[in-house]
């Protein structure tokens, strides 16, 4: 549909000539005439925001990781060299806030994986009930952090915990706090972020589950597959990436966020749930050794990107392909 | 459609019921805790302790009065939560859309890489962030304002704004664009008048999960934050002490923080998984 008669805005000549089909080379509105692409021109606050906000926390950082910083009883700055990144590889504590985090993280993608596959195979299965069982399963994930630590360490509380009540009554953790044993701890820190949790997992598969085409079953029934045959070798392999995907973002929150263990256990008992986002929050802004801190989160950050490029790597080949 | 996975193994009853009694559980094991929440927000505090514990009682809404018409009421904390997450919405969201459609029309060669460089600064741990920009606002004078706590958020929901506004744009056509410029439109008003109107819902449910992960951030709020400028959860971590928690007000402060966030959960259900995968998945 062209309109001769309409009038191009910008230049505000009257043009009743057929525009032609790279109206670009008309060269009548400033963006366009721009030496970079309109696209660019669009993304380039996007790009600066983001540099600034990435660019500069990063170079700080760095730049705080050969230092020490004092505020008390002067501001100053002392260059020490590698002097931090000596003192992180000597402190047995930092070793035993990775194991923590290798439990805590590793703990809870596999529980949540496990669960999420099983929910969302079950759930695909029902025929009734998807919308109100969605509803109920998306709560969780809209809860602050810090609203779900403080409901979940009311429920193991020693003496009132709906939680505890109820394992006393099976015999389990009496006269035994739940957040008090570094096993039990940890478990209950992986639950909770699972409580929270399984049900992203669960909607990323049920997604993918629904894109399975009825055909590749029919198949798999004509030669023989049924059930658990059928799962393991025609639903799985095609899962994978929504699986990829699920473990990526949950592996980089997990690393990303520590709220929940600040607020329940605060890293004890004895340090034995410190996973290292807490032990750097607590090294660089509660005891603040900036420098020192700021040595071992690059080390964390380094670990995430390459944790991060991994799951990348096993969902697309590279980040932002269009298909 | 369903009908298809079902094996013939398995006998009947436990094919028909065996996914029901499953999420069944998974139900209860997701809703007990809340309900529970609920409930021991309207228990006074004598039977908040008893044991066992009970489900029918007096309710009482002290805690809640209390909450907004006490001594000590939450109300500024509320209001710091609303300023932050607006304001870093509509950045995130407005540099977002027009950040998103360039992503999206771009035809570059890295653009890979820029969309993988875009979205890492949203992985990265927050720990990472946090303390350098610690050290930089204690320089330049942002702690404990408004402007420095919504600049934070930003970090994270930036990136996210660009992903997910991206991935709304690649489902517009560009052959829509395309007829509009032969039409005699520019290319912004290709965008503007075209494609812009087409992804509204989806910029609406980006402003929304943006606005949740700013309300339920912590570790931001609690490093960039004093007292004046506490948000909801600061506020709520804080009222448990040493020295015997009312846990009843806990409970309620919980109730006051997530009721919102779960509504504007469900508002946007259709949009969750796409939002929270950041458009790598669409449903």
């Amino acid at each position: 549909m062209v309109e001769h008669q309409r009038t191009t805005e910008v230049s505000g000549v009257s043009t009743d000539a057929y525009v032609g089909e790279e109206p670009d080379d008309t060269g009548e509105s400033i963006l366009e005439s721009l030496p970079i692409s309109f696209e660019m021109v669009l993304l380039a606050p996007s790009i600066i925001t983001l540099a600034i906000l990435s660019i500069i926390p990063l170079v700080v950082i760095i730049w705080l990781s050969f230092m020490e910083i004092n505020f008390t009883p002067v501001n100053e700055q002392i260059f020490v060299g590698p002097q931090n990144y000596a003192d992180m590889v000597n402190n047995g504590n930092v070793w035993d806030a990775w194991k923590a985090t290798v439990v805590y993280v590793g703990g809870s993608l596999s529980l949540q994986l496990g669960l999420g596959i099983l929910i969302s195979v079950m759930l695909h299965r029902v025929i009734v009930g998807e919308n109100v069982f969605t509803s109920i399963v998306i709560m969780p994930m809209m809860i602050a952090p810090v609203v779900v630590g403080l409901l979940w360490q009311f429920l193991l509380d020693p003496t009132f915990g709906l939680y505890t009540y109820m394992m006393n009554q099976i015999g389990l953790f009496i006269n035994q706090p739940i957040l008090g044993d570094p096993n039990s701890a940890m478990a209950a820190l992986i639950l909770m972020d699972t409580w929270q949790w399984t049900p992203l997992i669960v909607l990323i598969v049920l997604a993918q589950l629904k894109s399975i085409p009825e055909h590749l079953y029919e198949a798999a029934r004509v030669d023989g597959a049924t059930g658990f045959t059928q799962f393991r070798y025609v639903t799985l392999p095609l899962l994978k990436p929504a699986i990829a995907i699920a473990l990526l973002l949950r592996s980089m929150d997990l690393m990303r966020y520590f709220a929940k263990v600040f607020i329940t256990t605060g890293g004890g008992p004895s340090n034995t749930t410190k996973i290292i986002g807490l032990y750097v929050y607590e090294q660089g802004l509660r005891f603040f050794n900036l420098g020192y801190g700021s040595a071992v989160g690059l080390v964390m950050l380094v670990v995430t990107i390459l944790m991060g490029l991994a799951f990348v790597e096993m969902i697309m080949g590279g980040a932002g392909d269009n298909e | 459609m369903s009908k298809a996975n079902q094996s013939t193994a398995l006998p009947r009853p436990i094919r028909r019921y065996g996914p029901l009694a499953v999420l069944g559980v998974f139900s209860l094991w997701t809703l007990v805790p809340l309900f529970w929440m609920f409930l021991s927000s309207l228990k006074i505090r004598k039977s908040m302790f008893e044991f066992p514990p009970t489900i029918i009682f007096d309710p009482t809404l002290r805690y809640y009065q209390d909450m907004f018409l006490g001594s000590n009421p939450v109300t500024p904390f509320l209001a710091n939560s609303v300023i932050v997450a607006l304001g870093t919405a509509v950045l995130s969201v407005g540099l977002g859309t027009v950040g998103g459609y360039g992503l999206s029309r771009l035809d570059l060669r890295g653009k890979k890489h820029l969309a993988f460089w875009i979205i890492s600064t949203r992985m990265a741990p927050i720990v990472v962030v946090v303390i350098p920009l610690f050290y930089v606002y204690k320089t330049a004078g942002l702690l404990n304002t408004h402007v420095g706590l919504i600049i934070a958020h930003t970090t994270f929901n930036l990136p996210f704004a660009i992903w997910l506004m991206r991935s709304f744009f690649d489902e517009v056509p560009v052959s829509l664009e395309e007829a509009a410029m032969i039409d005699g439109a520019t290319r912004w008003q290709a965008f503007r008048k075209v494609s812009l109107p087409l992804v509204l819902p989806g910029m609406g449910a980006t402003a929304i999960i943006a606005i949740v992960f700013s309300w339920n951030d912590f570790i931001f709020a609690l490093i960039f934050t004093s007292n004046a400028t506490q948000t909801m959860p600061v506020a709520a971590s804080q009222l448990v002490t040493q020295t015997g928690t009312l846990w009843g007000q806990v409970m309620a402060t919980g109730v006051v923080i997530l009721l919102p966030m779960v509504t504007f959960g469900v508002i946007v259900k259709k949009y969750l998984v796409s939002g929270l995968t950041m458009g790598a998945v669409k449903e």
